[in-house]
């Protein structure tokens, strides 16, 4: 009786801490409700199992308790109700499957319009390039890397020469204007982060992964990374802003690009080196 | 990681060949007593050590494939710059060939419990330098013996081969195809190694008590991990050659790029 | 209907099994510490396993003290903590659950099980116990060099697991570690063969493959997933090591750390992901599989009930044993990897559900119409179907490929898997080390302690773990040792993380309760007699408890299945393996 009566505390308890948990997602910022819908709908199917098994589970252990003189059946097996109940767990299966794949088809495909953003990460910090008004992102290799060209942006490139540098600087992205996010890492395994986007993906060095979202809501956001990276893991942080079109068009004007930034620093040099 | 699918494919299947036979869908509550069961006790005809060592040989597969599949995935990347191999594995191959023939002779001879050899025909003799009027037992011992000695030159030429390469400039941290070379032929050195040292006292074996009963079933083992090595030391220069560029080993690796 | 026949018996046949040569110990040393009884070798097995796992528990209460209580303990820095969380990890799915379930369970069940006198070759078994401690011995060893243990995680992903920026990573923690594991690896390799090898040709008379119980089968398969599934860490690691210690560039490609250029260059760190995994998710098999054949038995027993469907059991082992090989990118959805895997690996991933759905169904439809003994092995085995089921249910989220995307490297995976792998295989251990103690030792386990220390366990580590999944859900993402100024983090994530690091206290101390039991039943325990629980199969049927050196006096015949419990019309509520009294006409 005992044991029963705890089950169902779990079972009961269980269903009412995931209803009345003040711990839920963030609400999102990008294109991706989908993945939303789709934890919700795997909540459900599988909430319900959960229930239905572990009641049936408690009524048995109830029902069926030892007792003097209670002996048990001689039942082998039962081929009907293992293949209804094989057909009905490959439904629930398929009934998440089906649309998960659906989504993950238009997760990997990036839509046209969309522009490309360069994510930089090293330890512990992240960089970004946009492309400047040709639209294209010169070359880079980790072969480059040097104290006046810490993204290794290879400066013979010409589509490099108008790209904008933002290091150690916050990202501003535009409302509704969709985005591939290049990712590239300078050192070791990290993962660009911000919970309200929903997606996310591993950078590796050696290799430029991506993903796309489009930007649904104008905020604030914390950039973390999910790959362990190291002892600075935890402290690997950064902010993004979604702006307005008109924010974005300011923001975006202050910013220099990679053939500037190398002018100031020979300015720098020379200036240094004059007196 | 194709080709590690293609040969667990081989593995499971072979598995699930042989519990095929283990009567899977019988009603086991519905079958009282001992006599009305078929394979009721050891189910594989091989003696246990015979079928311990085939197990060992699927997991030593599994392990080189492992690596080959390593190698075919990193040969696509284009600083790959392969490695010419030295003269002197071609040499070490026909040594190592010759070693598992001796070895399979020596097999053949212990199974034929008779005492003369004149079942064999005389060019098989000569081929493998047996007198004529030789005993089995002292067949068997000069047999082993001839195993010994070109496993062990085997094992020099891999070291020589090793020493040429490198003298060459090929050293192990240069490029990825030389990391290669040196892992996947020592590891396969080592491997012969251990086997050499099982024959070295099976040799042993053959000189102090010819009439041992553990000497037959040391040979058929010794035998059959000598041709699985040797079967693998060709894959393995198949595979440096970089002769291995089939149209599916392509596709797997586009896909697994 | 039912019509016991008294058949005549004794017109049956010896034993056709060939007697083995048993090696005789004589001295202290080669019975009790060099011992070649695999009897002798599963209690060493055990004995280590489950202490290198006290160890590996204890780091855990240090990992909860930094995530509970924040900035409380000047000890346990960012560095100290990846380090914990790494041997954490380690110990825990390698060195303890792989250990115990084969190398014990695996050493003691095996032969008495299947009616063998003992392992087929039993100096390899030997071996492979003595290889197994050396690789325990470097492992610990790797907490007192200088830099102390890697810090790398468990997965040990390179680059950085071999570089300055990771604890250990350039000392000597990540070395040892590797070497470690290729000791458990060739050490296991030696075990492993005698447990495949005993199973197929050690089977006594009329003991057939489908007449093992569900025990057998489950470590069996388990055994033949390590045996394959190994060798990817073996390569893994040796590659590692070479990249470490000798220049190499496997895994490693070009790259600038703190703005030095190193000399690798052109190694895939992905390739190390897929070879890690192609181990890492067998061996989420290789421990579970063994768990779901054990609760088979245990629940049958103690339910006094055949287990239900017994060869869609059967069939749903070899099944999720052959797909398992098939689904370990699902690890790897974030790694950058070609998008175009996740549909296949979604796929394979979610259809693996399917027969281990099925095996949670026929668990439950035991107890259905049974005759439930609430012992403790009973209480475990139930707290094991909780917390399977839960764990296995949020499998279902992780496995599908798109809602893992934004859980992934969250705690929900962390607890998603402590579930999953941890709790409900430990639900196991503990169940089956209070069924088979007192065949190993004479005597019954404390009862009443027994069922304290079940619902500490059970109830704390539920409490631990299912809140566990909404902190993930928040968005916090695993291996951070605080959670730091996150607008998205509400404050009481704090406190939620604080009770979770209470119930674990509560929980890692009521395993002192389980050791005292261990240890004083020893001596005080109630004797048990040959068969205290009245169940079927051949273990329980050996002249002497303890089993002696050689198990059996004359080899067993096996005349019937092991599920022969409440036959209807017969003398008593089980027939034993090896009784030949005829069964009902069905």
């Amino acid at each position: 009786m005992g044991v029963a009566i705890a089950i169902v505390v779990v079972v009961v308890g269980s269903v009412l801490f995931h209803l009345f948990s003040p711990w839920w997602w963030t609400p999102i910022a990008t294109n991706w409700v989908f993945m939303d819908d789709m934890i919700s709908l795997t909540f459900w199917i599988t909430g319900v199992v959960y229930v239905a098994v572990l009641l049936f589970v408690a009524y048995c252990v109830f029902k069926f308790q030892y007792r003097e003189g209670r002996i048990a059946a001689y039942e082998p097996e039962n081929n009907k109700l293992e293949g209804w109940l094989t057909v009905l767990t490959s439904l629930g299966v398929a009934a998440l499957l089906a649309p998960g794949l659906v989504v993950w088809f238009q997760f990997v495909n990036v839509p046209e319009e969309a522009t490309e953003i360069e994510v930089v990460g090293q330890q512990w910090s992240w960089s970004y390039r946009l492309p400047g008004l040709d639209g294209k992102l010169g070359t880079a290799d980790n072969r480059l890397i040097s104290v006046d060209n810490t993204l290794g942006i290879n400066p013979d490139d010409p589509n490099g020469q108008d790209d904008i540098i933002i290091d150690g600087d916050d990202l501003h992205f535009a409302l509704g204007k969709p985005v591939k996010m290049l990712l590239r890492s300078v050192d070791v395994l990290h993962d660009y982060y911000v919970p309200e986007f929903r997606a996310k993906m591993d950078m590796v060095p050696g290799m430029i992964t991506y993903f796309w979202i489009e930007p649904t809501r104008v905020g604030t956001f914390d950039v973390l990374c999910a790959e362990l990276c190291g002892v600075g893991h935890g402290f690997m942080r950064g902010t993004v802003l979604i702006d307005s079109e008109e924010d974005y068009a300011l923001w975006l004007s202050e910013q220099i690009t990679f053939a500037q930034m190398l002018e100031q620093r020979d300015v720098k040099v020379a200036s240094a080196v004059k007196p | 990681m194709t080709v590690v699918l293609i040969f667990l494919m081989g593995v499971l299947g072979t598995s699930l060949w042989w519990l095929k036979h283990q009567s899977l869908t019988s009603k086991p509550w519905l079958e009282t007593g001992l006599d009305n069961i078929e394979n009721g006790t050891a189910s594989v005809g091989l003696s246990k050590s015979k079928m311990g060592l085939i197990v060992f040989l699927a997991v030593v597969g599994m392990l080189f494939t492992l690596f080959f599949s390593g190698h075919f995935m990193r040969q696509e990347i284009e600083d790959w710059r392969s490695m010419p191999l030295p003269p002197v594995v071609w040499i070490n191959g026909i040594l190592l060939l010759a070693a598992s023939i001796y070895l399979q002779a020596a097999l053949i001879i212990a199974r034929k419990q008779n005492r003369d050899l004149s079942y064999l025909s005389p060019i098989y003799r000569r081929l493998i330098f047996l007198r004529g009027d030789e005993s089995s037992d002292a067949s068997i011992k000069h047999l082993l013996l001839y195993t010994c000695v070109l496993t062990t030159a085997f094992l020099i030429g891999q070291f020589v081969a090793w020493k040429t390469v490198a003298n060459d400039g090929f050293v192990l941290s240069g490029n990825p195809a030389n990391s290669f070379f040196y892992v996947l032929t020592g590891l396969h050195a080592l491997h012969i190694l251990g086997g050499l040292i099982a024959l070295f006292q099976t040799t042993a074996i053959s000189w102090n008590y010819p009439e041992s009963e553990k000497l037959l079933s040391r040979i058929d083992l010794s035998a059959l991990y000598w041709h699985f090595l040797f079967f693998i030391w060709c894959i393995m220069i198949f595979v440096m050659l970089g002769w291995t560029y089939d149209p599916l080993i392509e596709l797997c690796q586009r896909v697994i790029a | 209907m039912v019509d016991i026949e008294s058949k005549a018996h004794q017109t049956v046949p010896p034993a056709e099994v060939d007697e083995v040569e048993l090696y005789h110990a004589t001295s202290f040393w080669t019975k009790y510490v060099f011992s070649q009884d695999a009897k002798i070798i599963a209690i060493q097995y055990s004995c280590v396993a489950i202490g290198i796992g006290l160890v590996a528990l204890v780091l855990s209460s240090l990992i909860r003290l930094q995530l509970g209580f924040p900035d409380m303990f000047d000890f346990i820095t960012a560095e100290t903590y990846y380090q914990f969380v790494t041997m954490h990890g380690m110990i825990m799915v390698v060195y303890l659950l792989t250990a115990l379930f084969l190398g014990g369970f695996g050493n003691y069940l095996i032969p008495l099980m299947v009616g063998a006198r003992d392992m087929v070759f039993p100096y390899v078994n030997m071996l492979s116990f003595w290889i197994y401690f050396l690789a325990v011995i470097v492992l610990v060893a790797s907490f007192f060099v200088p830099g102390g243990p890697t810090g790398a995680g468990w997965t040990l992903y390179p680059p950085q697991a071999i570089l300055s920026g990771t604890p250990g990573g350039t000392g000597l923690g990540i070395i040892l570690m590797l070497l470690s594991l290729a000791l458990f690896i060739v050490g296991f390799t030696m075990g492993g063969l005698n447990y495949v090898i005993t199973v197929l040709q050690g089977r006594t008379r009329g003991m057939t493959m489908m007449r093992l119980p569900l025990t057998i089968w489950g470590i069996f398969t388990a055994t033949v997933l390590a045996l394959l599934a190994f060798p990817a860490l073996l390569v893994a690691t040796i590659m590692m090591l070479f990249d470490r210690l000798l220049g190499t560039s496997f895994f490693m490609p070009s790259l600038v750390e703190f703005g030095e250029q190193l000399s690798y260059g052109g190694g895939s760190p992905i390739l190390f992901q897929h070879l890690f995994w192609f181990f890492g998710h067998p061996e989420v098999y290789i421990v579970a599989l063994p768990a779901f054949g054990i609760v088979s038995d245990l629940i049958s027993t103690h339910a006094r009930k055949n287990i239900f469907g017994y060869r869609m059991m059967v069939w749903a082992i070899v099944g999720i044993g052959a797909l398992s090989f098939i689904v370990w990118a699902h690890h790897m959805y974030v790694s950058g990897m070609h998008p175009y895997f996740g549909f296949f690996f979604a796929t394979t991933t979610l259809i693996i559900a399917v027969p281990t759905a099925l095996k949670v169904y026929n668990w439950v439809l035991t107890l259905w119409n049974g005759n439930i003994h609430l012992t403790t092995p009973m209480l475990f085995s139930l707290g094991f179907l909780v917390t399977f089921l839960n764990g296995g249910l949020t499998g279902l989220f992780l496995g599908n490929v798109i809602v893992d995307i934004p859980l992934s490297d969250t705690m929900f995976v962390v607890a998603h898997f402590h579930m999953v792998m941890g709790v409900a295989p430990i639900m196991v251990i503990m169940g089956a080390i209070y069924h088979w103690y007192p065949k190993m030792t004479g005597r019954m386990l404390d009862e009443q302690m027994g069922k304290i220390h079940f619902w500490v366990t059970f109830v704390g580590s539920y409490l631990i773990f299912f809140p566990m999944h909404y902190v993930g859900l928040v968005g916090v993402p695993r291996r951070y040792p605080e959670l730091g100024d996150s607008a998205f983090i509400p404050e009481s994530v704090a406190t939620l993380n604080s009770f979770i690091s209470v119930a674990a206290f509560v929980v890692g101390f009521a395993q002192v309760l389980f050791i005292y039991n261990l240890i004083s039943s020893l001596r005080n325990g109630q004797l048990a007699g040959h068969n205290p629980w009245r169940a079927t199969t051949l273990e329980w049927q050996t002249p002497q408890t303890p089993p002696g050196h050689g198990n059996f006096d004359e080899l067993p015949l096996v005349y019937r299945w092991p599920y022969d419990y409440s036959v209807p019309g017969a003398p008593e509520d089980f027939l034993a393996q090896n009784d030949p009294g005829q069964g009902p006409v069905k």
